[in-house]
């Protein structure tokens, strides 16, 4: 188990130098499985560029190396981020498994890496869930707070969507129930 | 161009050091988990604890809780913090090494790297060696840094029972005859975690109180004891209640130590950082509504004093001209000197 942990963080490591040459952005964001973190990060990422001053203009110049690029296994994210937010951020599809080996990487390594991994249940996460367990804090805190470390939880327009696709709405249902 | 990829990638491996290094700092944490566990038995749990004194004092309240909750009865506690064995010796804790900080780091990213690990428990999560986990959530306005321990590190749902510390008695280590009984200012100028007042204060300080009759001591270092004009009393943890009672007056910068002689019967001044106009949550917090000893419940008779000389350590000292510093030093006695009188 041990040495397949060292294995999988050099796999990571692989796989991390690999995504970096394609992608060439400056900031490279790991959304989870967890519907609900999943939805928040996504709601809060252009407050998060805003106020760092990251901007994705990749999309007009692809030889700039600038921008965000997200990182998940659900293909349908892009979907999700053009029909409900209209910003345009790179995107790399990996498998499950290939991104758990990335953590794995992202766990041995000093050196702070452009990452910022939308999970709270790993060691290197944030504990800050045991506050929302107590009922002391919110996902949204979370979130803004110790995910994207923003100093304050920005007021973000809820995207309006009508149409009848079942995971956009999971996910507006998801930011209604936390934001609102 | 899949074979590029894979050989540029292979390649970077041995390029940048972090990653190497690091694999090395876990295989030594890993045989230093495996030593533990042959030593002190299979089923023993390893307790990481980093941090200052105030840190490892905090954590010692409520440990004994944390462990009951979850039904943990070997354990094993570790740590590279110089004082951890004068502070757990209070609470009678055992079982308690002092390492080395590599071996103490080699568990920590073991830890990260395996979560499965569920018998090494991480009690300081924002340790700077890390470059992850700054938990900005438990600096906001909600939180105190007592509930950073509380609900951060130990998840309690309901706030138990604290550990009682044992203090000793009596001072057996060095002659009161030299001191005045109830009539003493113990001066404590060092912190780890704030800073701004220079040995220049202190002695204006100690000299003004002179004056109103107190007989007055310091606590510091040997090595800093030369900088200060009185005599240095530099006591142990175990003898520092019975030590403040007999002397009866404390004035310090806000420390682990105040932790510790919170509940002191003595009169406490405790000097405290403002509150940062735009706090930067990943860095630190010193100031009273983060960690007033009243408002976390250590204590409730201690005089806490914010002072804009008084500085959060990741905070820069302003350069004063040195008629300015005086000045602005005297405001600050004068504040002090007024709030004595109202206990004295």
């Amino acid at each position: 188990m041990f040495y397949q942990s060292i294995k999988d963080a050099i796999a990571g490591k692989i796989i991390w130098e690999c995504v970096k040459n394609t992608c060439k952005s400056d900031m490279y964001i790991i959304v989870p499985n967890n519907i609900q973190l999943k939805a928040l990060t996504f709601f809060y990422l252009e407050s998060y560029c805003k106020r760092t001053k990251i901007i994705h203009e990749y999309t007009y110049n692809q030889s700039v190396s600038k921008g965000i690029t997200i990182i998940t296994s659900n293909s349908k994210d892009k979907n999700v981020i053009d029909i409900l937010f209209n910003y345009e951020y790179r995107f790399q599809i990996i498998p499950e498994d290939r991104i758990a080996k990335l953590l794995k990487f992202y766990a041995l390594v000093d050196s702070s890496l452009p990452w910022i991994i939308a999970s709270i249940d790993q060691p290197y996460d944030t504990h800050a869930h045991n506050l929302v367990v107590c009922g002391l804090s919110t996902m949204k805190e979370i979130v803004c707070f110790d995910i994207y470390g923003m100093n304050c939880v920005p007021k973000v327009k809820i995207p309006e969507y009508t149409g009848n696709d079942v995971y956009i709405n999971l996910l507006i249902d998801e930011v209604k129930n936390n934001v609102i | 161009m899949k074979a590029d990829f894979f050989k540029r990638g292979l390649k970077s491996l041995f390029d940048k050091k972090p990653l190497s290094k690091n694999i090395i700092l876990v295989i030594i944490g890993f045989f230093y988990y495996k030593y533990i566990k042959i030593k002190y038995g299979k089923d023993s749990h390893i307790l990481i604890m980093r941090g200052a004194t105030g840190d490892i004092f905090l954590c010692q309240l409520y440990i004994s809780a944390y462990l009951t909750e979850r039904k943990i009865c070997k354990y094993i506690y570790i740590s590279d913090q110089k004082a951890v064995k004068k502070i757990t010796e209070l609470f009678g804790f055992q079982h308690v090494i002092k390492v080395d900080s590599i071996l103490v780091a080699g568990l920590q990213r073991l830890k990260m790297l395996d979560n499965d690990r569920k018998d090494i428990h991480l009690l300081f999560l924002w340790h700077y060696s890390l470059h992850f986990n700054r938990c900005r959530i438990r600096m906001t306005k909600k939180f105190t840094f007592l509930d950073t321990y509380l609900y951060y590190v130990f998840g309690f749902r309901h706030i138990p029972r604290a550990s009682i510390p044992k203090f000793a008695e009596r001072v057996s280590s060095f002659d009161l005859n030299k001191i005045k009984k109830r009539k003493t200012i113990i001066l404590s100028p060092e912190a780890n975690s704030v800073h701004g007042l220079t040995p220049l204060f202190w002695n204006l300080l100690g000299r003004r109180l002179e004056a109103l009759g107190f007989y007055v001591i310091c606590s510091v270092s040997d090595s800093h004891a030369k900088q200060y004009h009185f005599s240095n009393f530099f006591f142990t943890y175990k003898e520092s209640q019975a030590f403040l009672k007999y002397c009866g007056y404390f004035i310090a910068l806000r420390s682990g130590l105040c932790d510790i002689v919170a509940n002191a019967q003595c009169k406490k001044i405790i000097l405290y950082p403002k509150m940062q106009k735009r706090i930067n949550y990943s860095e630190h917090r010193s100031d009273i509504a983060f960690s007033s000893l009243n408002i976390m419940g250590l204590c409730n008779d201690a005089i806490e004093i914010e002072s804009d000389l008084v500085k959060n350590i990741t905070e820069k000292i302003p350069v004063y001209k040195h008629k300015n510093l005086l000045k602005r030093y005297r405001k600050l006695i004068f504040e002090i000197e007024g709030r004595l009188k109202e206990v004295m």
